[in-house]
């Protein structure tokens, strides 16, 4: 035996499912270019009744009477697989990270160009002309003494120009790394109030699927979230979300709380440090805030304290600063500025706030023309005697004769100073850094900034590829296509008609039953 | 597998942006030219690349040092070619000065004419190229060269870089004679302790004057005007002892007697050579300074200021050598002199009658024969010291004996052979010059005829100097070759290294511009029908 009206209510359960099912793909149609969207399906099953007594109305010996309740549905769910999600996030971080490091190392690669611009390695190699046109000369010549001066001037400015640059590049990124946590700080408050809408919602609903839209909105932002840092997420038993970043609770769906990033104060540390709002250090391996520090703090072989051994703007800012001291350092010395008594020598001081001063060491920022030299041109073609009795070197420069009647005007020192271009022997920065030659240091520090770029570039290319055939395989799973709707939609239809004609025949038969039956001799 | 309007999109999306780029990298590789225009788009190219620039300016620039040389060098080498045809003339001058008998009146005319190419020289060896002076040794300031003139306003000395030209027989000792170099490329080798430059990896571009036109004397001395000292003045002289300089400053006394002056200077001399291994002679009474076998000279320092210091009057005066000539031309046929002669422990007085010639048939004809005459003194000679073991005197008149010094005298009286002994010569040539004037304004022929055959070695020398020169002009031009040829290499590898290929490149542009019109055309079915479409 059955209800009576069983076939209704099927039918009429039926309907709705049909137009339930057709308003999801009206849905996922209508949100085809939503970012983000993830497609949903309505979750049908097929009605069955418990083994409950009451509902056996029927004959104890049969379930005849349980079956053929029709359908009915869990909810609407969303087509997602979190695997993807997983994967993507991991890859994406790497994505990230590399396309930041490109960009500012490209920065510095446009500062520090030797080919489409007139870079360090011409700036040095027209000092070496002007040396050698000098050494043609007399030495006690003013006009070609003073070319080869202004292109030492020349150097030294270009020198002062890629160190002021090189420092706004990094001004500019230690602000930029600054808003970044800024905005990371602010999209962990907004995925931490979707959290608790999300838990409003499953609070009041605690057996229904979703709140969908809800869910798509935090995974965008735990997908954009994951581009900034290595982060790993779980799914609450309340429906929220939890994200853990470099192993660091930063959002809370259970206590609703987000656990902001702050930034040391970089002039106070001399590097990018950032640690959570709960004291422990944020020790990214990935992500766009680690690219940042990379290159901020990166200095190489220089690397001191908090700093690493990254090449990235402080290792070319340093980079530069162990050229201006060798270099300077270096004519210096062949000038004799380390002989007692001929401190006035040096042709590279440093200059603080327009004024010499021998007491801080020399660096790109710093490096210039010494007043001596400015004074006067000639200076570097006094020759360097040994003095009779002491056996002192002495430099000598008259523009006659001196009081021995030697006029001290050839050009040894010229030559010496020229000599020290090609010296080999030369040490940059520590010792594990360069030896050799300006000119090698000159083409070893390009050389080490374009390889690292082609190096980042290709990690950038290779993660590309990853991230793209992972949203495409996202994409596989939740996103839409227009035919499948399409189908779908012709699908459900077809299935509404067939329920409306099967309500139409269930009343037929009804009618039958209580118009057409037990009415004798009318 | 489910493909997604999402998924078409954002493929087509990246394709297109992919394509574009790589387009317009060609674009840009076209319009520049160059393969790369960063280190990171090829960095072991850029490396490279770098390497080849660097080598490329280098080698400009030793081109430009180069051509500079070679201006240099041509204009050293006319110079010298200018000095060889005055040295033609300056043999020639004495060869007529002295061939036929000239009275005073006109040896001093043609003294004057050889003075006068002297200052010629001078001037050639002065000549300076785009304001540096050519032989000037490292000294790029004043004139190297000078010539003094004595009290009678005869030129008679002639310096280098302030240094009598006597003064050293090593050219490198006199003031500015270190080499000047310059840096062609041949990979300069210079000592970084003591700054030598090794000759051989570089260019020369100096040009010792004294070491061009000869220097030194075998001996000399420095003849101080005694008369010219005067007391409670300052003096400041360089003397130059057998190549060692020494700057002496004198206060003279009160000392009213010139000898007495003359001493105080001597002593201060003899002091300041106090160490050094040279045997002064200061003769106190002439103001004769001497050093046997060796050349002093003598100068007022230039840079003594002169409102504190005041001048003497000097002379450098050749030396002599250790030979003795006995004038044997223009003797008297059958007449009969004498002179003495020491050599060792023994001093005799040789006597010897001049030869007559005779005619062809035998008989004398009156006329002095030198030949004989030179064959009578040896015999002569034989018979007083002993034969197999004596002097011998030659047709020149000059008395030797190997290995033994041999001192003759004359013997006295007025018509008797004279005996001089041997003056010694300048190895300058300019100075030799003015000695030969000198000579034949005093008369003295015989000096004056020793200098042609200096004369004419040093216009040989000379030549030598002219060939060598050329052989540094040829290596000049064998290095210029060398790097025009390094710089097309250079250019050819940087080309390879930075160049883009214009074929390549364009052909590829054309080929992405297709894809790209392509893939834009196909951007309609980016987003084609779907079953909605037909249902």
């Amino acid at each position: 035996m059955r209800p009576t009206m069983l076939g209704f209510e099927v039918q009429k359960r039926t309907l709705q499912m049909a137009n339930k099912c057709q308003d999801i793909v009206g849905n996922n149609v209508a949100n085809i270019n939503t970012p983000g969207y993830t497609r949903q399906r309505v979750d049908l099953y097929a009605m069955y009744v418990s083994g409950n007594r009451e509902l056996r109305w029927s004959s104890y010996s049969n379930s005849l009477s349980l079956n053929g309740y029709g359908s009915n549905a869990y909810g609407v769910s969303q087509v997602r697989d979190p695997y993807i999600d997983k994967r993507y996030r991991e890859n994406v971080v790497i994505e990230a990270e590399t396309e930041k490091m490109t960009q500012i190392l490209s920065e510095i690669e446009d500062i520090l160009d030797n080919f489409e611009s007139d870079g360090l390695q011409y700036h040095t190699q027209q000092f070496f002309n002007a040396l050698q046109d000098y050494s043609e000369e007399k030495p006690d010549s003013r006009e070609v003494a003073t070319i080869a001066r202004n292109a030492a001037t020349n150097l030294c400015q270009a020198l002062n120009s890629y160190y002021n640059d090189i420092k706004k590049v990094e001004e500019t990124y230690v602000q930029e790394l600054k808003d970044t946590v800024q905005y990371v700080n602010g999209m962990l408050e907004q995925m931490n109030y979707l959290n608790e809408k999300i838990a409003r919602e499953k609070f009041h609903y605690p057996n229904d699927y979703g709140p969908n839209e809800l869910y798509d909105e935090l995974n965008m932002y735990i997908d954009e979230l994951a581009t900034y840092g290595n982060i790993s997420f779980k799914l609450n038993s309340n429906g929220t979300y939890s994200v853990d970043m470099a192993g660091v609770r930063i959002l809370d769906g259970e206590k609703f709380k987000t656990n902001s990033i702050i930034m040391r104060d970089y002039d106070d540390y001399g590097a990018a440090i950032l640690h959570f709002s709960s004291g422990e250090d944020l020790i990214l391996s990935n992500g766009i805030l680690k690219g940042y520090q990379n290159m901020i703090n990166g200095n190489g072989v220089y690397a001191t304290g908090n700093q690493n051994g990254y090449y990235g703007i402080a290792y070319f800012k340093s980079a530069l600063n162990a050229f201006a001291s060798t270099i300077a350092d270096t004519f210096n010395k062949a000038n004799g500025y380390e002989e007692p008594g001929y401190e006035n020598r040096a042709m590279f001081m440093a200059q603080l706030d327009g004024i010499e001063n021998d007491s801080v060491v020399i660096t790109a920022g710093n490096i210039h023309v010494s007043d001596a030299w400015m004074a006067d041109p000639t200076m570097i073609g006094q020759t360097r005697t040994l003095e009779d009795g002491t056996w002192n070197y002495q430099y000598g420069y008259s523009e006659i004769t001196d009081d021995d009647g030697n006029v001290t005007l050839q050009n040894t020192n010229v030559l010496y100073l020229l000599s020290q271009f090609d010296n080999t022997k030369l040490s940059f920065g520590n010792a594990n850094d360069f030896k050799g030659s300006v000119y090698e240091y000159i083409s070893f520090v390009s050389n080490r900034l374009g390889q690292t770029i082609a190096y980042e570039q290709s990690r950038y290319n290779t993660a590309v590829v990853t991230v793209n055939e992972l949203l495409d395989a996202r994409d596989d799973v939740s996103g839409v296509t227009l035919d499948e709707e399409g189908i779908n939609m012709l699908n459900y239809q077809k299935w509404f008609s067939a329920s409306s004609r099967l309500t139409t025949a269930i009343d037929d038969m009804l009618d039958k039953l209580i118009n057409g039956t037990g009415r004798v001799g009318l | 597998m489910r493909i997604t309007n999402q998924t078409i999109l954002r493929g087509y999306n990246r394709n297109i942006n992919r394509i574009a780029a790589q387009k317009t990298s060609c674009m840009q590789k076209i319009w520049s030219g160059r393969d790369f225009n960063r280190a990171s788009e090829a960095p072991l190219s850029a490396a490279k690349a770098l390497n080849v620039r660097r080598q490329l300016y280098n080698t400009e620039q030793y081109k430009e040092n180069l051509k500079t040389a070679n201006k240099f060098y041509t204009e050293a080498e006319t110079s010298l070619l200018q000095v060889s045809e005055d040295l033609a003339i300056v043999r020639e001058t004495i060869i007529a000065a002295v061939n036929t008998y000239k009275d005073r009146g006109d040896l001093a005319i043609y003294a004057q004419q050889l003075e006068t190419k002297a200052k010629s020289l001078v001037s050639i060896f002065n000549t300076d190229s785009a304001g540096r002076v050519i032989y000037g040794g490292s000294n790029n300031d004043q004139m190297p060269f000078n010539i003094l003139e004595d009290k009678d306003g005869n030129a008679v000395t002639v310096t280098y870089n302030g240094v009598p030209i006597n003064a050293y027989k090593d050219p490198k000792k006199f003031p500015c004679s270190d080499d000047v170099y310059v840096d062609i490329g041949l990979g300069m080798v210079i000592n970084q302790e003591t700054q030598k430059v090794d000759p051989q990896s570089v260019l020369k571009i100096s040009f010792n004057g004294a070491e061009v036109s000869g220097c030194g004397a075998e001996s000399g001395f420095a003849d101080i005007d005694i008369n010219s000292l005067a007391p409670q003045k300052n003096y400041a002289l360089d003397v130059y002892a057998n190549n060692i300089k020494k700057t002496v400053y004198i206060r003279t006394s009160a000392a009213a007697d010139k000898q007495d002056l003359m001493k105080e200077v001597s002593d201060k001399i003899k002091e300041a050579y106090k160490y050094e291994d040279v045997q002064l002679d200061i003769d106190t009474e002439t103001g004769t300074i001497s050093v046997d076998g060796a050349t002093v000279c003598i100068m007022n320092n230039p840079n003594a200021d002169p409102d504190k210091y005041s001048q003497i009057d000097f002379t450098n005066e050749i030396g002599y050598t250790d030979n003795y000539r006995v004038g044997l031309i223009g003797l008297e046929a059958n007449k009969t002199y004498s002179f003495v002669v020491e050599c060792g422990d023994k001093k005799e007085t040789i006597t010897f009658t001049a030869a007559e010639s005779t005619d062809t048939d035998g008989k004398p004809n009156g006329e002095y024969n030198l030949k004989d005459t030179v064959t009578a003194i040896n015999k002569a000679l034989e018979d007083a010291f002993g034969a197999g073991d004596c002097p011998h005197i030659d047709s020149d008149g000059i008395v030797t004996k190997e290995s033994e010094k041999v001192i003759v005298r004359a013997a006295g009286g007025d018509e008797n052979v004279s005996v001089e002994r041997e003056k010694t010569y300048s190895e300058n040539y300019i100075q030799l010059t003015l000695d030969a004037a000198k000579a034949l304004r005093n008369g003295d022929i015989e000096y004056a005829n020793g200098c042609i055959d200096r004369i004419v070695n040093a216009s040989e020398s000379l030549l030598i100097k002219i060939a060598d020169m050329g052989c540094s002009e040829d290596f000049i031009d064998f290095n210029l070759d060398r790097l025009e040829v390094r710089d097309t290499n250079l250019k050819e590898r940087q080309d390879d290294l930075e160049a883009v290929d214009p074929e390549y490149q364009i052909t590829l542009l054309k080929q992405f511009e297709a894809i790209y019109n392509a893939c834009l055309q196909m951007s309609a079915m980016t987003v084609g029908n779907s079953i909605f479409n037909y249902i």
